[in-house]
């Protein structure tokens, strides 16, 4: 299988990482991988061939990398290699889900199966895009979109078929929950809390996105359409983020049991706003750990938890692109 | 569905097994009985029976049934099962100015912090029965949405 990866930044190059690592279980599924393409903001790089792994890993940079194209877009790239998959992972827009949604419709519509991680494309055109999978005949995975390394969207496929899910929780960003952690633990406000957030390099460039609740409602979004089958865009989810949330707020909660956290629940109606959790409840995770908490009229209530974003997401990507190579070889 | 009725029975061996077994036939479920015994001499004993019926059964289908056999029914209640929420709310100072309206709201403990910084906020304990709960939220969440307050509703 030809494969193409288009965004070459954190994801991008933990992928690669693990690619080599993996390269002989890879091979075992699929003797015809390779690395046909890589693209950054600034150009790619390409070889019919296959490019060489450590070659590109060890560029320092992919604008280093000595078959370096630059100025060449992404697009350029998919019509040239027409890659068999395309491992999309540029930067989330919650706005209108670009570059990556033109990303991922031009190669589902070139008849190439997708595996992403970036939210905004799904949270925007979810069922046009999983129209236009089904249309060519390919596949479209998105399990690092939500919860990043917790295998969520796999494990209803694959493991709850009968079950029909009937109200799911999520704590779904670990920026906040780091915040409210730390909040809960030190008894510190707010802004001191957002500020040792930011020195640790938790936030986005726009801290706003976490904060007010956008990224929840991104990926409570892809959780209403994927595993209980809604039809709901981002302006259906009642949205409200953290930032009234006090010391004293989580003092008083505190004493009775509780703590605060940012939940999205996805149920009649979809929303995201900080709720009362009791600390004892399965959901309730600390640090930057992500929760997701499901009910099913069969397996009744399961609970997932882990990392939501790190490295660690790769995990979800190798799990799809495996998906996709078994699926397709034989 | 959870009714209470309540039965004068003659004090006579059997009278209860006579209103029970059609109760159950229409799917009720016994969930207790309180036997007033105590006035001895009477003739007619008044028994209050607490069941479960599906939601979809009427009730009047029940004691028309009932009527039919013979059974006197004194009283028929709905019970309404409480449960207990808590609730925070978020605001300004302006908040307090809320407390009367939060007392109409079956409010069964309010604990008030932060009362010497801008920020106020408050814990609200309440006791509602279970088809209550909806609305009650509803009617909070609206209020808190209009003055610029952030409510924390339980995760249920
Ligand atoms: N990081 C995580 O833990 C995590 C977890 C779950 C999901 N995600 C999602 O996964 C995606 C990738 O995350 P990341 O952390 O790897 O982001 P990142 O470090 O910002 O990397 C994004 C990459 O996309 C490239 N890019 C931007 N516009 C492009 C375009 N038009 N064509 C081709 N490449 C383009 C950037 O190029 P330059 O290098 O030239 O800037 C960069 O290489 C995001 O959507 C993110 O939300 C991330």
């Amino acid at each position: 299988m030809d494969v193409a990866i288009v965004g070459y930044g954190f994801l991008g190059r933990n992928l690669l990482t693990s690619v080599v690592e993996k390269w002989s279980a890879i091979k075992a599924v699929d003797p015809y991988f390779r690395l046909v393409g890589v693209s950054n903001s600034t150009g790619y790089a390409f070889s019919p061939e296959g490019l060489p792994l450590h070659g590109v890993l060890d560029s320092g940079g992919l604008e280093h990398y000595s078959g370096f194209t630059l100025g060449g877009t992404s697009l350029e790239l998919l019509d040239k290699c027409s890659p068999d998959l395309v491992v999309e992972l540029t930067p989330t827009n919650i706005v209108d889900g670009e570059p990556g949604l033109t990303h991922i419709q031009h190669s589902l519509r070139m008849g190439s199966h997708v595996v992403t991680a970036n939210k905004g494309p799904l949270a925007h055109a979810y069922w046009e895009l999983n129209a236009e999978a089904q249309k060519h005949g390919v596949m479209l995975l998105y399990e690092a979109t939500v919860a990043g390394a917790v295998p969520l969207f796999s494990l209803v496929r694959e493991c709850l078929q009968a079950d029909r899910i009937t109200r799911m929780l999520g704590i779904l960003n670990g920026t906040t929950n780091y915040i409210l952690t730390r909040m809960h633990f030190e008894e510190i406000g707010f802004e001191a809390a957002l500020k040792e957030a930011k020195e640790r390099g938790l936030t986005e460039r726009d801290p706003s996105i976490d904060i007010g609740g956008h990224d929840a409602a991104c990926k409570a979004v892809i959780l209403a359409n994927a595993i209980m089958g809604k039809r709901v865009k981002l302006r259906d989810v009642k949205t409200r983020g953290i930032e009234t949330i006090t010391a004293e707020a989580i003092r008083l909660a505190k004493r009775s049991g509780y703590t605060i956290k940012l939940v999205a629940t996805v149920a009649d109606t979809v929303e995201v706003a900080p709720r009362l959790v009791p600390v004892n409840h399965p959901l309730c995770v600390h640090g930057t750990l992500n929760s997701v908490y499901l009910e099913s009229d069969l397996a009744g209530e399961l609970t997932l938890v882990g990392h939501g974003a790190g490295k660690q997401t790769v995990s979800a990507i190798m799990n799809d692109i495996i998906t996709v190579l078994k699926r397709t070889s034989h | 569905m959870r009714y209470s009725l309540t039965f004068a029975l003659p004090d006579t061996p059997g009278q209860l097994l006579r209103v029970l077994e059609p109760i159950a036939k229409m799917g009720g479920n016994i969930v207790s009985i309180i036997h007033e015994r105590d006035r001895v001499g009477d003739v007619y004993v008044p028994v209050s029976v607490v069941a479960e019926f599906p939601d979809t059964l009427l009730i009047s289908v029940v004691l028309d049934e009932l009527r039919k056999m013979g059974a006197e029914v004194l009283e028929v209640k709905e019970v309404f099962r409480k449960s207990s929420l808590t609730v925070m709310i978020i605001g300004d100072a302006s908040i307090s100015e809320f407390f009367d309206y939060l007392d109409t709201l079956s409010v069964s403990r309010m604990e008030v912090s932060g009362s010497s910084s801008k920020q106020r906020c408050v814990k609200v304990d309440l006791e509602a029965s279970e088809r209550e709960v909806g609305n009650l939220l509803k009617r909070l969440e609206e209020m808190c949405d209009n003055h610029g307050f952030t409510l924390l509703k339980p995760i249920l």
